[in-house]
């Protein structure tokens, strides 16, 4: 920071410099900051600008073509019942979730980790897996079910994996996730105080947590709330892989459609997206417009109690069967096939098989396509670090370059509030087409990747500039330290754990990424998701139950050198 | 903070780097002159790629099989629907970057379009002039040549369904309905689409109707279809491919039947015009119409070549000489948007 922004009482020493050194410091800053505001509005929308220019050229023939398909009303109609369902279904596990987790007894202290797994497994295998399990013919769990006395006698169900409702229902609970992040944050700053006055007053468990908890957790739900819906109106991998075969569509799945028939239709795909882009920018306008200064949130002080544990054996159940829901059972599922020969419900000891994961070595593109998803995440997740920390810088401490300011804020929220396959759309759009030709290459996933990571990165770094205030740094600069000195031995040290838990989290992210990637990926270069769904598709479900396991295996192996590195709390501070 | 400048600018520069370091990396090589020339320009190559709508397996073979012949070359096949791959062929000829060098498809419209597109280039191997080949019947215009056929058939579960599947009333029995059929979804693969018209006028003249009425699960393709029917999802299918066959083959308990009157399609291929090995694609070309290219492409489908081992489908003694292309006229866009959409209606409405 240079002493011409700050405080008046420095102004005099100001006025003694030489004009023109300080004039052209300003000067390289901003066009710096302009520099980096340029090449990410490149990045981020200008996909977007093209792909709307489309669908609106030749007489807006691109939204006359997919909002006069016979379907479009039901797509539609699926596409908000999946983002209301899945978020009422998200809203409530989280915030049960988060209550629980603020009440396990001390020794169960470990399985405040469980709400945030399904985070770590990719939506692929999860997604799989559940169909693994509850497909109406072999599906394992459905074939349990069939052993009680009500359900027995049938070949098929009681659960059909691939009808909307179950559709609705696995996707809720993958974004439980999501919704328990903001809520369980909105928990911790809950004083426990508040819960020990009620309890002393003789309110029960169910009587804290609605008279007090919940009231007092109303921005957090609000704000979680708002990311859920966002989320799920996004969803593609669930409709795409479970709702082939209903013809369950939504409007992500629409895009994919139209840019993978033959000839493409861009036009039509863009139009397809419109709704979710429009939505998206609402959401992120009012969200800047209701937080308003970042400032009032510094939360760094004297903290007068510590956060005690409850003592509920009834919360460590509740975490544990979501656990057991959400993570362990499409697990089972994706095992027992992937040690199958073939994919049925008469399992036998005698099938069981290793070939699966041979196959995995033997398998053209498998070995390939792990490589590239690690390199390509590797690769994004240094971009946007940097990027992230310049952004937040300019967010947090150039006031004096409002318009560049606002701009980044914007920008960098827009892949936050609009689906990851319009970016994919707008990303094989763009970069078919001249000046910069990237189809088939590593480089336009590692550019789509840092353009859906930018958020994650700028907000995490933000957050902890914003809390960590001035103060140190204007200690440091008191103290006699110059600005690189205070860089490097003040800021940096500081950030440290929030740019670790970035790029723990962008790592994770990434590597399970397939809603962009499937758009951007050409024939040869896959990531691990695309050439998953490309068995899925082909039917080889258990090389696929193989792939899933080896996918889940690699992000796992991501969060444990990620906690290595950033100690055990990583993920905790995501 | 002159640090963190530093790093806002590096982070820059990198994307820009990262941008523009991606210039034509390969342009891809110039045809040799004689056949020697080109095998020995194709082994410097080292490399060639396939995109092809035909069975995994059958793939799987055809590399092996050409890597022992050429084990200088490298043979990477990409397998996927014609709706997989067709907007890739597209997207590769449009952006001049070529990852495929031969391609295979039963597309029918889009096989007419390609060669007035400038999409492919002569074939000029040895093999396409073998007496057994027939080249008059099989290549259209020195372009795409004839690789292969399948004819699509009956397909069971044989512990679901042990008296098996032989006529349309079998397929059209109730104890086959709620979900118990598999079939295949036409988006985006006009092939299918003149599959339905012609199983609809071939089986009844109302086969289509009535097999909606069955309520079936609706799969991406033959392959998934065949996969199911070996997992007991599905008991059966009036669509299956003869890649059940080879399933049959490993032991999964399924079993196939060609049934009167069955919808085939044969497989052309081409040489691209974006092909980044030149040389390479057209050895592989004319490795497949050779006796050892037929025997791994063609097991259990039919065969272009007379008297080829594992070769052919029990129930229909042809050659894919004999089997039609279907009409492309019938095939234009508007047309199999609207029997898409019909389709839909009916199946998943």
């Amino acid at each position: 920071m240079t002493t011409t922004e700050t405080k008046p009482a420095t102004k005099t020493a100001t006025r003694a410099r030489p004009r023109l050194r300080a004039d052209s410091a300003t000067w390289r800053g901003r066009l710096g900051y302009a520099a980096l505001i340029l090449v990410l509005g490149y990045l981020i929308v200008v996909p977007l600008y093209k792909l709307q220019s489309l669908a609106f050229s030749d007489g807006a023939a691109g939204y006359e073509a997919q909002y006069g398909r016979p379907d479009i009303g039901e797509t539609l109609r699926t596409t908000f019942a999946l983002a209301l369902g899945s978020l009422v279904i998200a809203m409530v596990l989280g915030t049960i979730l988060a209550f629980a987790t603020s009440r396990l007894p001390r020794r169960m202290g470990f399985l405040r980790i469980v709400p945030l797994l399904p985070i770590v497994m990719p939506s692929v295998a999860n997604i799989v897996g559940w169909a693994f399990l509850l497909s109406p013919g072999p599906g394992y769990l459905n074939a349990l079910l069939r052993h009680l006395p009500w359900w027995s006698g049938s070949d098929t169900g009681p659960i059909n994996v691939y009808s909307t409702t179950w559709i609705i229902i696995i996707t809720g609970f993958g974004l439980t996730s999501f919704v328990y992040l903001f809520v369980s944050a909105g928990m911790q700053n809950i004083g426990s105080e508040h819960l020990e006055a009620a309890e002393i007053s003789g309110s029960s468990t169910i009587g804290v947590f609605f008279k007090v908890v919940l009231p007092l957790l109303r921005p957090s739900l609000v704000y979680g709330g708002g990311v859920a819906l966002l989320l799920g109106l996004g969803q593609f991998t669930g409709p795409l892989l479970l709702g082939q075969n209903e013809g369950v569509k939504v409007l992500t799945t629409e895009m994919y459609r139209r840019v993978s028939e033959s000839p493409t239709n861009f036009a039509a795909a863009a139009a397809a997206g419109s709704p979710l882009v429009i939505f998206g920018l609402l959401v992120i306008f009012a969200q800047r417009y209701l937080l308003g200064n970042q400032t009032r949130f510094v939360t760094h002080g004297g903290k007068s109690f510590a956060p005690t544990h409850g003592r509920s054996a009834w919360a460590a159940v509740v975490v544990a069967v979501y656990g057991l829901v959400a993570l362990v059972l499409p697990l089972i599922g994706l095992i027992i096939v992937s040690l199958s020969p073939y994919w049925s419900a008469d399992l036998s000891w005698d099938l069981f098989t290793l070939d699966n994961y041979r196959a995995l070595f033997d398998t053209p593109g498998i070995v390939e396509s792990v490589v590239t998803s690690v390199v390509t995440s590797l690769a994004a997740v240094a971009i946007c670090v940097p990027l992230g920390l310049g952004v937040a810088q300019l967010i947090v401490r150039r006031r004096d370059l409002p318009i560049l300011r606002l701009l980044g804020d914007v920008i960098t929220a827009l892949p936050l509030g609009i689906p990851a396959v319009i970016f994919g759309v707008g990303f094989l759009l763009t970069y078919t087409q001249g000046p910069f030709i990237l189809y088939g290459t590593k480089t336009i996933i590692v550019l789509v990747y840092v353009v859906l990571m930018v958020p994650f990165a700028t907000r995490m770094q933000l957050t902890a500039l914003v809390s960590m205030g001035n103060t140190y740094q204007e200690a440091s600069a008191v103290s006699g330290a110059g600005p690189l000195e205070t860089a490097f031995r003040v800021t940096l040290p500081m950030l440290k754990p929030a740019v670790l838990s970035s790029v723990a989290l962008m790592f994770i992210l990434l590597t399970h990424e397939f809603a962009a990637s499937i758009m951007v990926r050409s024939a040869t270069t896959q990531v691990m998701g695309t050439l998953l769904y490309d068995h899925w598709t082909n039917g080889s479900y258990p090389l696929v139950g193989a792939m899933a396991i080896l996918m889940s295996v690699v992000t796992g192996a991501g969060v444990v050198i990620a906690m290595m590195i950033g100690g055990r709390n990583v993920l905790d501070n995501l | 903070m002159n640090a963190k400048r530093l790093s806002v600018v590096a982070a820059g520069m990198l994307a820009l780097g990262a941008l523009s370091a991606c210039g034509g990396d390969d342009s891809g090589t110039e045809l040799a002159g004689s056949w020697d020339e080109i095998v020995a320009e194709a082994k410097k190559e080292g490399e060639v790629t396939i995109y092809s709508t035909h069975a995994p397996d059958n793939l799987e073979a055809l590399k092996k099989a050409f890597e022992k012949k050429y084990p200088e070359i490298k043979l990477t096949y990409v397998r996927g629907t014609d709706a997989d791959i067709l907007p890739k062929v597209e997207t590769e000829k449009q952006t001049g970057k070529g990852t495929a060098d031969v391609h295979m498809t039963t597309d029918a419209a889009w096989i007419q379009n390609a060669t007035d597109q400038g999409y492919n280039v002569e074939i000029v191997g040895p093999d396409f002039d073998e007496t057994d080949y027939n080249r008059a019947e099989s290549v259209l215009d020195d372009k795409w040549f004839l690789t292969s056929a399948t004819v699509f058939g009956f397909g069971w579960n044989t512990s679901k369904v042990p008296g098996g599947l032989r006529t349309v009333e079998d397929i059209l029995d109730p104890e086959m309905g709620d979900g118990r059929l598999g079939i295949t979804n036409p988006a985006g693969i006009p092939t299918y689409v003149d599959m339905y018209r012609r199983i609809n006028e071939d089986w009844g003249g109302n086969f289509v109707e009535d097999l909606a009425g069955q309520k079936p699960r609706v799969y991406e393709s033959a392959v998934a279809i065949g996969q199911a029917i070996a997992s007991g999802e599905i008991w059966g299918s009036p669509t299956a491919a003869t890649t059940l066959l080879t399933e049959k083959e490993n032991g999964a308990p399924v079993d196939f039947a060609v049934p009167e009157n069955p919808f085939g399609v044969p497989w052309y291929s081409q040489v691209l015009e974006s092909a980044p090995h030149a040389n390479a694609a057209q050895v592989l070309a004319d490795f497949l119409v050779t006796p050892e290219g037929q025997a791994a492409i063609s097991h259990d489908y039919i065969a272009v070549l007379p008297d080829i081992e594992g070769t052919g489908v029990p129930g229909a003694d042809v050659l894919a000489q004999d089997v039609e292309l279907p009409d492309p006229a019938t095939l234009d866009q508007d047309s199999v948007n609207a029997y898409q959409q019909e389709w839909e209606a009916e199946f998943q409405g």
